[in-house]
């Protein structure tokens, strides 16, 4: 076993990776929603394929990040071929941790004027 | 419930790119990829076309990024784990490295030798379609007899198929004006010589075609090598003015090093400057043959195009000169890459010392193997736990491959340290045969190589202890019971003992007839006797030849301790100079009466009084020449036995008489015996021996014999020969000795070479023997306890564990015997005086393999008899 690692360790995030974190902050779900919802998001800006979300699925399941759901949808519904995904408390802070990292970022490029005040 | 349908051409194509990720990977995703590839695909296509080609484009990209992303990661894991395991068993990493990067050094070496002489093209331009011209006679057994100016002049002018014919003849001038005179070696070079090479000179320039014409201002251009051994690398060189032949000649160019053919010389001028080119004789007699003639074909023209159209210039010639090419002695033009003439005599030595290498090479690699196969068992229960963690049988073999290519890596710099170290020896070892040596460097390509090399070793090194884990059943591996992995690995081991066995046996047999050729030729009779006899080369300048070696002669006799003293135009085993074959006329000779077939035709000598006694040959019938054979005596020869017995088998030749040239008949006084001139492997073959007083010789080898050939004799002999003639050059003053020393060395250095892989292949295969049998011991412990708990002696335990020693031997043995024998006929170019199945050779490897394969063995044996059958049961 490696050691403990800090929050700080993990940053900062890929776009990509911190985008499936952000699809999952608002409850587990599955590889075809995770890869709509980001494309839906961003205005297909963020295409995730096939290879390089499971890429980042492995990568956040052995960091700690997300865990599987056990959770089932009602069988009707359920696709038994469909994996359930779940941010974990670890996954929550670290992407709320890239949140603020990136808030920091913009409020110095604010006061750089490298970009204009805040409108929202 | 889903009904299962065959896949689509896309799906196909999808499981195509899914074989890329690891299969951790696939085993844990591939399914749910499947189902978001079908779901994504449906929305493409009902986006358009457009969106439906991006779509795969996309997933095409991403599949192969991620399986590269992950092939990475656990490339860098198991290499980590690889390295703390190196780490951790410090003893086993270094002897495995050690023995690896001798193996792939010795690889890396022998393929530096044999690219830069073997494989690469010659390190000029136009040097890959060059080609040596040589005029034949095949009925008297001339292979290459030279070409004359007029039959340079008739194949330049009248040939359709070559681009160019350059000539070259190497003559010894003397150079005046340096600190003092020195003797060198001249190409004498047609003007567009080196513009056909395609060589650009270093400093200066090239010769022009005005330096070639009558009256034109004499030019020299130096060789690198002279260059920086006599004028210490000076570009300023280039513009001075020099003395030669009487001529003042200005330095106009320095040659890049390049490989020098068809012999190294120190300087080299247009045809023009030389007087023996110039003279009316070499001008205008069609038999004045000296020179060497290369070409280069047309543009699309073959080689045997080129072979038709200089035929027929010959049978042209033939039938106009008719008197020039006598139908007796035949008259043939022949062809010869230029390339392959410089690698021709290394070539069968290249062959045999890579052959060896190679068969190293796979004995390090199954010794290598079999000591990873032994850890393998000791780690049996570490990668059982791996296996219940969830590690495949493919990740663990994954890993397995990579230790052991991060073995063989770091084998392979410790090679690439011992080829970069070796490559002196390997220059000065290969000079010995081809002046192609000077292009051996440590390249690029060498790196390459070797590390091509290594990542091969590593994984057969990685992949052979695999065997264990693939047979061996999970249940097995968690109870950690490796009864099964055991007995597979112990017939594993068992093989790869046998395979060392055998390619031992090979480099034994290898490096047996080498070294038994190398003790053929020493003690081989040569015809004379070397110790005590000093030699050295005498060139003197101007007309007064006679008068000179004859009061050198006169002097040097007259020193203190010399015994005796003479002069030949060639000393045996000097490969310098060469006297060449002259046809000769024979009165009365029994075997031509005979019709038997008709000897090559014999090389004439020129000596001196005395020098069959110097040189330690002995005159076997009639006499020696005397003081009294001059000019203007009756002339005569004397011959050497191999002639006397060609052509009067029953009786004696002396007496009989013999004609160099038409019509001047000259009778044989003496019968010398044979003098083995051209090598000690090459059989003596028939010399006439004319007398100085009849001959004039501006170059002359001397020989002294005296009991003490200290450097003090030759500073006096340097000493006479400038008292008598200040112009006068003293070359190469060697002991006779060194002179057949000399010509032993690339021989001894092969014979060395051959022997040190042997030995290393000795050490490697007792070392596998030994731990092979120190892990059965480990292994039977409790078998071993409990026979000696029911009475058995350990010497009967001994025994029985012999025997499957001796089983295995027997296997590599007959295996490596059938090796060596199938391929000690690829030796015979470098064997001499023994057959290439040897008797002796293969008595004594056997011999040697079996007392080490027992010593090897026995000593882990005789652990057995300090064991305790009570402790030994206990423990179980």
């Amino acid at each position: 076993m490696g050691k403990k690692r800090t929050i700080e360790s993990y940053l900062p995030l890929t776009p990509a990776l911190f985008h499936v974190l952000l699809a999952l902050a608002d409850g587990e779900k599955h590889g075809y929603v995770i890869s709509k919802e980001i494309a839906r998001r961003t205005d297909n800006e963020v295409n995730l394929s096939t290879g390089t979300l499971y890429g980042i699925i492995k990568r956040l399941l052995e960091d700690g990040m997300i865990e599987e759901s056990s959770e089932r949808p009602d069988f009707s519904l359920d696709d038994q071929r469909r994996r359930y995904y779940r941010l974990t408390k670890l996954g929550r802070t670290v992407a709320e941790a890239e949140a603020e990292r990136m808030e920091r970022v913009l409020a110095l490029a604010r006061l750089k004027n490298v970009l204009g005040p805040q409108n929202a | 419930m889903r009904v299962r349908t065959n896949p689509t051409a896309q799906e196909r194509f999808l499981s195509t790119l899914l074989r890329l990720l690891p299969t951790d990977f696939q085993d844990r995703f591939a399914g749910e990829m499947r189902t978001l590839f079908r779901d994504q695909q449906r929305d493409a296509r009902d986006a358009g076309r457009f969106a439906y080609l991006r779509f795969f484009v996309n997933t095409t990209c991403g599949l192969i990024a991620t399986a590269f992303r992950e092939h990475r990661e656990i490339l860098f894991q198991d290499a980590d784990y690889a390295l703390r395991l190196m780490r951790r068993d410090l003893s086993f990493t270094i002897a495995v490295i050690a023995i690896l990067g001798m193996a792939i050094g010795a690889s890396t070496t022998a393929f530096i030798a044999a690219n830069a002489i073997l494989i690469q093209p010659l390190p000029f331009s136009g040097g890959n379609h060059l080609i040596h011209l040589q005029q034949r006679q095949p009925g008297v057994g001339v292979e290459n007899m030279g070409f004359s100016v007029k039959e340079i002049e008739d194949y330049r002018s009248q040939n359709h198929t070559l681009d160019a014919l350059v000539e070259f003849h190497e003559m010894t001038f003397s150079l005046l004006g340096g600190r003092e005179p020195v003797r060198v070696d001249t190409g004498v070079v047609s003007a567009n010589f080196f513009r056909i090479l395609g060589v650009t000179p270093l400093y200066g320039r090239s010769f022009m075609d005005e330096d070639d014409t009558p009256n034109a201002r004499p030019v020299l251009i130096l060789s690198y090598n002279f260059w920086k051994k006599s004028f210490g690398g000076d570009p300023n060189v280039v513009g001075q003015k020099y003395s030669m032949n009487d001529k003042e000649h200005v330095v106009v160019g320095i040659l890049p090093p390049i490989p020098q053919f068809p012999s190294e010389v120190d300087v080299y001028m247009p045809t023009v400057a030389c007087p023996t080119r110039s003279g009316e004789h070499a001008m205008h007699e069609r038999q004045w043959h000296m020179m060497n003639v290369y070409a280069t074909l047309k543009p699309g023209v073959t080689l045997a195009e080129a072979q038709t159209d200089l035929n027929q210039i010959a049978k042209r010639l033939q039938v106009a000169y008719p008197d020039d090419y006598p139908i007796a002695k035949g008259y043939e033009i022949g062809l010869r890459p230029v390339h392959e003439e410089l690698s021709h005599d290394i070539r069968p030595v290249l062959i045999v010392l890579s052959a060896a290498v190679g068969l190293l090479l796979l004995l390090a690699c199954t010794n290598v193997t079999g000591i990873m196969v032994s850890r393998m068992l000791a780690r049996t229960r570490e990668l059982a736990v791996r296996t219940i963690l969830g590690a495949g049988r493919n990740r663990i073999l994954r890993a397995m491959i990579t230790e052991g290519i991060m073995l063989a890596i770091f084998g392979g710099l410790a090679g690439l340290i011992f080829a970069y170290g070796s490559l002196g020896l390997l220059v000065s070892f290969t000079a010995k045969f081809t002046s192609l040596a000077s292009q051996l460097s440590f390249t690029q390509g060498a790196i390459v190589f070797c590390l091509l090399l290594s990542l091969a070793c590593g994984v057969v090194i990685g992949m052979a202890p695999s065997i264990g884990v693939r047979f061996m059943p999970p249940f097995t591996m968690e109870r950690g019971n490796v009864s099964v992995s055991g007995r597979i690995s112990s017939k594993t081991r068992g093989a790869l003992v046998a395979a060392q066995l055998a390619f031992c046996v090979i480099l034994l047999v290898g490096a047996g007839l080498a070294l038994r050729t190398v003790l053929h030729l020493e003690r081989v009779d040569a015809g004379f006797q070397p110790s005590g006899v000093l030699t050295s080369r005498i060139y003197i300048l101007n007309g007064t030849h006679q008068e000179f070696f004859k009061q050198l002669l006169q002097r040097i006799r007259r020193l203190p301790g010399v015994e005796s003293a003479g002069l030949a135009s060639t000393i045996p085993l000097h490969d310098a100079v060469s006297d060449g074959p002259v046809p000769i006329e024979v009165r009365d000779a029994e075997a031509i009466q005979r019709n038997e077939t008709r000897p090559n035709p014999p090389v004439i000598r020129i000596v001196t009084p005395d020098y069959f006694r110097t040189l330690g040959a002995r005159i076997l019938a009639g006499r020696d020449f005397s003081e009294q054979d001059t000019k203007e005596a009756t002339p005569v020869v004397i011959v050497n036995q191999h002639l006397a017995s060609h052509y009067w088998p029953n009786g004696s030749a002396v007496g009989k008489q013999i004609a160099v040239s038409p019509d001047k008949w000259l009778s044989i006084v003496g019968v010398v015996s044979d003098v083995r001139h051209v090598g000690l492997d090459q059989d003596p073959s028939d010399e006439v021996y004319g007398s100085l007083a009849e001959s004039s010789q501006a170059a002359m080898s001397l020989v002294i014999r005296s009991p003490q050939t200290s450097p003090d004799l030759g500073a006096q002999l340097r000493w006479i020969a400038h008292d008598i003639d200040p112009k006068a050059v003293v070359a190469d003053v060697r002991p006779m000795m060194q002179v057949r020393s000399d010509w032993l060395a690339s021989r001894r250095m092969t014979a060395m070479f051959l022997s040190v892989f042997a030995v290393i292949a000795l050490c490697i295969t007792a070392s596998g023997i030994s731990g092979m049998m120190a892990l059965t011991v480990g292994e039977r412990k409790h078998e071993i306890g409990v026979r000696l708990a029911v009475g058995a002696t350990p010497g009967t335990v001994i025994l029985s564990m012999m025997k499957q020693v001796l089983v295995l031997m027997m296997i590599g043995l007959g295996t490596g015997f059938g090796g060596a024998w199938m391929m000690s006929t690829s030796m015979s170019h470098i064997i001499s005086g023994i057959a290439p199945r040897d008797a002796i050779t293969f008595a004594v490897s056997s011999a040697l393999l079996i007392a080490v394969t027992m010593a090897s063995s026995f000593v882990p044996l005789t652990r057995i008899a300090k064991l305790d059958p009570v402790v030994l049961l206990k423990a179980e």
